[in-house]
């Protein structure tokens, strides 16, 4: 079994011998930037290097994966928003929106083909030309809560939930259609996984209930749109709502560190889809429950540790039983290489290999 | 009879949904009636309904509640201390226990700050000023809903609150440093990759010969043993624990040091971070 087929077999709910170690969320760092001579912020724009980059980790630590792009903000730069690329070690940011309520907001008739969304496009081809089957390749998109605080401003987004949830439920349904559109643009390349990150939608910023039912049917219906494997990454504590993200049809959930895996492990069991009827949880029966991808500190270990605190940790999580081994969030980009090669050498000495 | 037996035996009970059976749980429990709260809120009107509104996060029953305290000729800084600020501290307390969100703290937090803004109107000025703070998101952040919040709080607490924005530049930092002087810089950030600032900032101050009584970092990913693994600084938790944390260093003149060791006792509660 080769490096895409065994994650893949995992997210598809089967047993593997051993447990993938992947990245779903960024994974440009200085260091292999500067081994690779792809550097930020023009990898950011530039097929190639977002290629090179995007696979450095695997090249130079043994990550069994390649993953693009290095931030969130393709999708809103493509809508309009003005977007700061930053350097080397700063992720781009969106600083500007030129909508101030859902009403402005126009999906252009050509988005697949604005910005960077092309560049994303070519770079997937580019590491499907070089490693073929062998590796798999995950691409990361923003999803449409989180997408549609980039257009409106996230301060404005959740008073808005409150004091407006007319103009949030429309300024959602255009995030949507654009976030739809990316994904049939990438659908048609198919890279292997599609990572939808909603960082946005953590509870640190929305109350659980706003999760259930503002923003948890847009990525239900973004779910059903996906048709190959999908990992839905949500940051925080997300404990509270993962019953919710479980529920919502991705093959894996992709968590912080502040989600005990063990725990986590207990609560997903027995399937997705529950109900819950006199006081009794009961599973719906037939969905199977989602695969946990996480949970290395990435702002605490794999940035700041030793490798054998990442070892450490690593052997912990995979003795809690997580699914697919990956750091917490994406890592900063000033985190040492060290530290990457000792998360895929302690999954290497936990599987004695 | 008999049938609908023999027809049970069948069934999975795992998939019958009973109706009318639904999941118990107690009666609905208005904000107002939480015992802790209870004890915050005021008891005699206005005060109460003007506390009640910010509760609620109403901007426009506060704004009115307020106009009606005012022409019945109560003073601007009562309906301050012991209205407006009754209902944020009530707030405050539902968002420690987990039952109110980001979103009710923004909300409520407006609907005190306008009310404010009226009554210093009436004022002509500030109802006190304790002192100069200044706030900063981390250079390369732009996410600052939680220095929003911190500069909220220092203001609505009698603080002449510096706000310097977000994504700001370390020396622009430092100059604000030298220029306010403040008892209290206050830098947050969201992303692990921008919290590298903090450490900067602090030795860009100590090169230039610069002190302040602290400097409390925090936000998103900020964690305690980062925060204090430089000098200078303290890890604050909530945005609400800003203004305790400058009351202390202004009149117990409680210095970093202070606030790491009796953070709890600070900002009076337990905060398990410093447990």
């Amino acid at each position: 079994m080769n490096l895409k087929e065994n994650v893949l077999a995992v997210l598809s709910g089967e047993e593997v011998n051993v447990t993938p170690v992947i990245s779903v969320t960024q994974i440009g760092i200085v260091e292999a930037m500067e081994k690779t001579d792809a550097f930020w912020p023009e990898a950011h724009k530039d097929a190639e290097k977002m290629a090179t980059l995007g696979s450095s980790l695997y090249e130079l630590a043994g990550l069994e994966c390649a993953r693009i792009p290095f931030c969130l903000t393709v999708e809103a730069e493509a809508l309009g928003c003005k977007v700061k690329l930053g350097s080397e070690d700063k992720t781009p940011l969106v600083i500007e929106s030129p909508f101030q309520n859902a009403n402005d907001i126009k999906i252009p008739e050509d988005f697949p083909h604005i910005g960077r969304i092309p560049v994303v496009l070519e770079a997937i081809k580019k590491l499907k030309e070089k490693y073929g089957d062998n590796l798999p390749i995950i691409v990361g998109i923003t999803g449409p809560f989180t997408l549609t605080g980039h257009l409106l401003g996230v301060e404005k987004m959740v008073r808005y939930m409150r004091t407006k949830p007319n103009e949030i439920e429309s300024a959602l349904d255009k995030a949507f259609e654009a976030s739809i559109e990316y994904v049939n643009a990438l659908s048609e390349i198919s890279p292997d996984i599609i990572c939808v990150a909603e960082p946005t939608a953590a509870t640190e910023l929305i109350n659980p209930l706003q999760f259930k039912t503002i923003v948890k049917p847009r990525l239900e219906d973004l779910s059903s749109e996906i048709n190959i494997k999908k990992v839905l990454h949500i940051c925080g504590s997300a404990a509270p709502i993962l019953k919710d993200m479980a529920s919502i049809g991705y093959d894996g959930l992709s968590v912080e560190e502040k989600v005990d895996v063990k725990w986590a492990k207990e609560e997903l069991k027995g399937g997705g889809k529950i109900l819950r009827v006199g006081g009794r949880i009961m599973t719906m029966g037939g969905e199977k429950s989602p695969k946990l991808v996480g949970n290395i500190s990435s702002s605490q270990t794999l940035f700041r540790g030793s490798p054998d605190e990442v070892k450490e940790e690593v052997k912990d999580v995979l003795e809690a039983g997580v699914d697919i081994l990956a750091p917490s969030c994406g890592l900063a980009p000033r985190s040492p290489l060290e530290n990457i090669k000792a998360m895929i050498k302690g999954r290497n000495e936990f599987y004695n290999m | 009879m008999s049938n609908i037996e023999e027809l049970e035996s069948k069934l999975d009970q795992n998939f019958v949904a009973i109706r009318y059976n639904v999941e118990i749980e107690g009666p609905a429990i208005r904000p107002e009636n939480d015992l802790d709260v209870r004890n915050i809120l005021p008891t005699e009107e206005p005060y109460k309904s003007i506390a009640l509104a910010v509760l609620y996060g109403d901007m426009e029953a506060s704004l009115s509640n307020v106009n009606d305290g005012l022409e019945a000729g109560l003073s601007p800084v009562d309906i301050i201390n012991n209205g407006l600020m009754k209902g944020m501290d009530a707030v405050s307390l539902l968002y420690t226990k987990g039952f109110y969100f980001l979103p009710d703290l923004m909300l409520s937090g407006d609907s005190m700050m306008e009310g404010v803004r009226v009554c210093e109107k009436i004022l002509g000025h500030k109802s006190e000023t304790k002192g100069t703070t200044v706030s900063f998101v981390a250079e390369g952040d732009p996410h600052d809903i939680g220095k929003n919040l911190v500069v909220m709080f220092l203001r609505a607490n009698g603080y002449d609150a510096v706000d310097l924005g977000r994504d700001v530049p370390t020396t622009e930092v430092i100059d604000a440093v030298e220029k306010y002087k403040p008892l209290l810089l206050t830098g947050t950030a969201l992303m692990t990759t921008t919290m590298t600032v903090f450490p900067k900032v602090v030795e860009e101050l100590q090169k230039k010969g610069l002190e302040v009584p602290a400097f409390g970092c925090g936000g998103g990913s900020v964690r305690k043993d980062f925060v204090e693994s430089f000098p200078m600084s303290v890890y604050g938790v909530e945005a609400y624990h800003a203004p305790k944390l400058a009351d202390s260093i202004l009149k117990d003149k409680k210095t970093w040091k202070d606030l790491r060791k009796e953070y709890s006792k600070i900002v009076g509660e337990f905060v398990s971070e410093y447990a």
